[in-house]
């Protein structure tokens, strides 16, 4: 799928939960993250394969962290936007502000 | 060992019991992609963790153990376009990404169904097979469950008992009032025992007259079944006795039909056989003991007539709560052993039969449906082996298949799944054609069974018979797939690449395929042996002499109400003008009444006393059955007199008391002495008296129990001299007896517009009745060893054939080098022949050993019947020396030129 070929609502999500992580956006971060903040509960392998799929797709960009210093601490794959990653999210976010703004006064939508 | 198995063994020194299930890890662990799997692993880990804390373990298990049946978790490696490397034999070679448990069974169904649609005949003839098998079984087993192993409706029914009298001979039959009563006041193991007898009433004033199953009663019986009325109350102890209450409960049924469910029906009137009776309860929704009464009403008793001696009820009883019938029955013993000391006139040789209601109602049905169960499974089995030797023979040509599959990194287990799931498909297919033969089945066989089998109500199919079809194509699957499978997948990859699938004959392969035919022409023996027997049986019930001609006989049963017909003369009128009035009818040849029909389930036993001769000892006492007949029933019956004469229209209340008796009885008792002339004096009465008779006539034995029974002794008196008011009219006619019934109605209806036939029925019907439990069997064992022959038939073609076609090369070979016809067809057949003499021997010996199963459903022969054991055999020869045939005339024309060509 090229990089610009929209993005699913979960696609979305883990972007954004990427960018608000900053330094510390790893997997199970992210899967925290999305619990907190909207009320998803997704599976671990879920998230893993979204992020890997972001990645291939140039979206997402990935590094190995250094292990955390306590002892059995792990290294995490940490994750961070790409500049085609940030243009796509935009564009999703365009798409979305369009379609809301062509409903604007629907009156069980509310004030949007 | 991977990269995660390591870092598992890190961590489970530390925190042992938080790890998730250790299979189900190393699991995952081979599913997730090698690179940055391990990250997701932990995760998995840590969520477990999270989980367990929260749910416990358990829970957190479930859920571990789902995340691996998870594709997300398996598309991990396809998002990262992994290529793993698989080990085949002692190389690594690439192979394709690992799939998901999901997967594989994806994409196996498709592949199975992919080639099960390349090879239509093949499939059709698996399937069919398959569902033929298992539609049998799951029809009988739906049966069975029904009948045998679904509990009956009633709370707590384990505890049911029914109680008889025992008689010591291996008869049981009904108890007296007495007897009941001690043994409900001395037993500690039963909690209550309630006597009753069933009747029909004629029901008037509710629109035409009709007939109602009622039940008289010496209590209610809804405590003892654990109920409680709907309405008002059961039928108190001490309403029966000598004067009984005009008070009934009725049924949930009745009251709906005839009452609207009105609560007020409580204190109404009921008046039938011309008594007014007061409702008093309702029965709770759903009772209706025994078989579909609708009224319970108290049992009048004479206590002269009914001592311990009249045995005129029947039982139902409830042991304490947490009590066994074997202990209910050591002390009915116990207590039987202390009556026969108090009441030796009556009670010598008499013990209690104390038995479950379930065993009771399911009788002798029990045998009889767990050998058709048998008979079913090995039809299945026969099925099953013939399947396994089509697979067999197929998989013999996709050697090549496999051993590509194998190259490109299929491992053995991978080859066995794919083959397993094409024999789960064509189960599961064989399994849904089961199921809709099955209801087919169930139908045919609710109607066929007629009174052969009991709860005929309860039979359908339901979830068990559900689970025991899914338990049969799990266990068909493996027993026809397991071992092609194993075999195939064994040394695919060098056998077949070396053979290039052409292939010839294997050894193992072919022991095998000659064990599987040699098992299943054993068990179309054992089949055929089984309906041999039952064919036998049936011939020998046909060919019973009764005693009496059957065809052409109507009979019609007519219990006269008490109220109305009070005395000995009004009830002689009442059968004697039927008589008269159905003989004038066209075709009537001639009309007889008797009490104690042959056949007719109906009868009195009473005890005899011989005038001259002193009163026996207890237990030496001649019994006989005592049957009323009106003056045309022997002739009617065409039963002959054989020495002086039968009973005339003279012989009634003004005349000297006569009877005629059987010849049996008439040799047990007098011996080589003329009975003529000789009185006899009989205990059990009619309530009309019971003088002394002088014995006028000697009649021909009759079969009057059952057909199978020895002629028991009878008496036969004059209708006119002791009654009693239920008889059972017999027309003979020269025309079709069924045509008469109309007829005779009416003739019913003029006498006696208020009165209901009991029953209205042909002899032929009552004797047809009595053959239909063996008529039921015969057809059932007959159907599933005509399919086992079939099967067999089939297998022993097919492994002929496979020979053939395996040998040609050979065979051409021996015709180049001057082999006449005569010799191929020798080793053809040799070889053709040899598994199926094998199964034959084998069948006749289980069938030998296996014997006494059915010695209970057979009659007038032995389990080793010379006859079927010499018929069988040889029908079994020459059907398989046929099967065998076929394919060997074909390898006598192959062509030696074209095989070496080819070669």
């Amino acid at each position: 799928m090229p990089p610009h070929e929209g993005l699913t609502e979960l696609e979305q999500l883990v972007m954004l939960s990427v960018i608000r992580l900053r330094d510390s956006a790893y997997a199970a971060a992210v899967r925290r993250d999305l619990a907190e903040a909207a009320s998803r509960r997704i599976s671990a392998a879920t998230v893993h394969v979204t992020l890997v799929r972001l990645e291939r797709r140039g979206l997402l960009d990935s590094w190995e962290s250094k292990p955390e210093p306590v002892r059995g601490g792990r290294s995490r794959r940490c994750f961070e936007m790409t500049p085609e990653g940030v243009s796509a999210l935009r564009d999703a976010r365009d798409v979305m502000d369009r379609m809301w703004a062509r409903v604007r006064g629907y009156p069980q939508l509310g004030e949007v | 060992m991977t990269r995660h198995d390591e870092r598992h063994d890190q961590t489970r020194s530390t925190d042992e019991c938080s790890m998730p299930p250790r299979m189900a890890r190393r699991m995952l662990a081979r599913l997730v992609p090698t690179t940055r799997g391990g990250e997701l692993l932990t995760d998995l880990d840590d969520d477990y963790r999270e989980r367990a804390a929260l749910h416990g373990r358990l829970v957190a298990g479930v859920w571990y153990w789902a995340q691996v049946l998870r594709p997300s978790t398996t598309n991990l490696g396809r998002e990262l376009g992994e290529v793993r490397t698989m080990k085949v034999g002692s190389h690594r070679v690439p192979g394709i990404a690992p799939k998901g448990l999901p997967d594989i069974l994806r994409s196996e169904t498709k592949y199975a169904f992919r080639s099960l649609r390349q090879r239509p005949g093949f499939s059709t003839l698996v399937v069919l097979t398959l569902g033929l098998g298992i539609g049998a079984n799951t029809a009988i087993f739906t049966v069975v469950n029904g009948v045998l192993l679904s509990p009956l409706a009633y709370p707590d029914p384990e505890g049911l008992v029914v109680v008889a009298s025992d008689w010591g001979d291996g008869t049981t039959g009904s108890m007296s009032l007495p007897d009941i009563v001690d043994l409900e006041t001395e037993s500690t193991e039963l909690a209550s025992l309630v006597g009753y007898s069933a009747t029909d009433v004629s029901m008037t004033g509710l629109g035409e007259p009709t007939l109602v199953p009622a039940l008289r009663v010496q209590k209610g019986l809804l405590s003892t079944f654990g109920l409680a009325p709907t309405l008002g109350r059961d039928i108190a102890p001490g309403e029966s006795g000598a004067s009984p209450s005009a008070v009934v409960m009725i049924g949930h049924g009745f009251w709906r039909d005839h009452f609207d469910a009105s609560p007020d029906v409580i204190g109404s009137t009921l008046t039938f056989d011309g008594i007014a009776y007061e409702i008093v309860g309702v029965a709770p929704p759903g009772f209706d003991y025994p078989n579909g009464r609708q009224l319970w009403y108290p049992r009048g008793m004479d206590p002269e007539d009914c001592a311990r001696g009249c045995h005129a009820w029947r039982t139902i009883g409830r042991l304490v709560a947490g009590g066994t019938v074997e202990s209910a029955r050591a002390e009915a013993d116990a207590i039987a052993a202390r009556l026969t000391d108090a009441y030796p006139a009556s009670n010598t040789d008499k013990t209690f039969d104390l038995r479950t209601l379930r065993d009771q109602v399911v009788g002798d049905a029990r045998t009889g449906l767990w050998l058709l169960l048998g008979a079913g499974l090995a039809v299945l089995l026969i099925a099953c082996s013939n399947v396994a030797n089509l697979i067999l023979a197929r998989a013999e040509t996709r050697r090549g298949e496999a051993a590509v599959r194998t190259a490109v990194g299929a491992s053995r287990g991978r080859l066995i799944a794919s083959m397993l799931s094409e024999s789960a498909l064509l189960a599961l297919l064989g399994g849904g054609l089961g199921l809709a033969i099955a209801g087919g089945g169930v139908a045919l066989l609710r109607g066929m069974s007629g009174n052969a089998v009991p709860r005929v109500e309860t039979i359908a199919i339901d979830v068990t018979v559900l689970a025991f079809t899914l338990l049969l194509v799990t266990g068909v699957t493996l027993a026809f797939g397991l071992a092609p499978a194993l075999r195939t997948s064994r040394d695919a990859l060098v056998a077949g690449i070396r053979r290039g699938g052409r292939g010839s004959d294997i050894g193992g392969g072919r022991g095998l395929r000659n064990a599987l035919t040699m098992a299943e022409t054993a068990l179309a023996v054992v089949l055929l042996f089984g309906a041999g027997l039952m064919l036998r049986t049936f011939g020998e019930l046909y060919a019973v002499d009764p005693g009496f001609e059957t065809d052409d006989v109507l009979r019609v049963t007519i219990n006269l109400p008490e109220a109305s017909y009070a005395d000995l003369e009004s009830i002689r009128t009442f059968f004697r003008t039927l008589e008269e009035r159905i003989a004038l009818q066209p075709g009537v040849e001639a009309v007889g009444s008797i009490y104690g029909a042959p056949l007719s389930g109906s009868s009195t036993t009473g005890d005899v006393l011989i005038e001259g001769r002193p009163e026996p000892p207890p237990g030496q006492k001649v019994e006989a059955w005592i049957r009323s007949i009106g003056p045309g029933y022997l002739e009617t019956m065409r039963i002959p007199v054989l020495e002086g004469r039968g009973l005339s229209p003279a012989d009634d209340r003004s005349g000297v008391p006569v009877a005629v008796v059987s010849r049996a009885f008439a040799r047990a008792v007098f011996g080589d002495v003329n009975a003529i002339g000789e009185r006899v004096r009989i205990t059990a009465s009619f309530g009309h008296g019971s003088p002394y008779h002088e014995i006028v006539g000697i009649a021909g034995d009759v079969r009057s129990e059952s057909l199978t029974s020895t002629p028991v002794h009878d008496i036969y008196v004059p209708q006119g001299q002791v009654g009693p008011r239920y008889m059972t009219v017999n027309v003979r006619s020269s025309l079709p007896a069924g045509g008469l019934i109309g007829a005779v109605r009416s003739e019913v209806r003029r006498l006696d517009a208020d009165l209901a036939i009991q029953s209205i029925e042909t002899v032929a019907e009552t004797v047809r009745g009595e053959t239909a439990s063996t008529r039921f069997l015969l057809f059932m064992v007959g159907g599933f060893a005509s399919l086992a022959l079939v099967l067999a038939a089939v297998g022993i073609y097919g492994v002929t054939a496979y020979l053939v076609s395996r040998r040609v090369r050979e065979v051409g070979v021996r015709v180049a080098l001057g082999a006449r016809p005569t010799e191929i067809l020798r080793l053809v057949m040799v070889g053709g022949l040899g598994p199926a003499l094998a199964g034959l021997a084998l069948g006749i010996g289980l069938s030998l050993a296996g014997g006494r199963v059915v010695e209970g459903v057979i009659y007038g022969i032995t389990p080793r019947d010379p006859w079927t054991l010499g018929v069988v055999p040889l029908f079994l020869l020459l059907v398989a020396v046929v099967a065998v045939l076929v394919p060997a005339f074909r390898a006598t024309r192959v062509d030696p030129a074209t095989v070496l060509r080819a070669e």
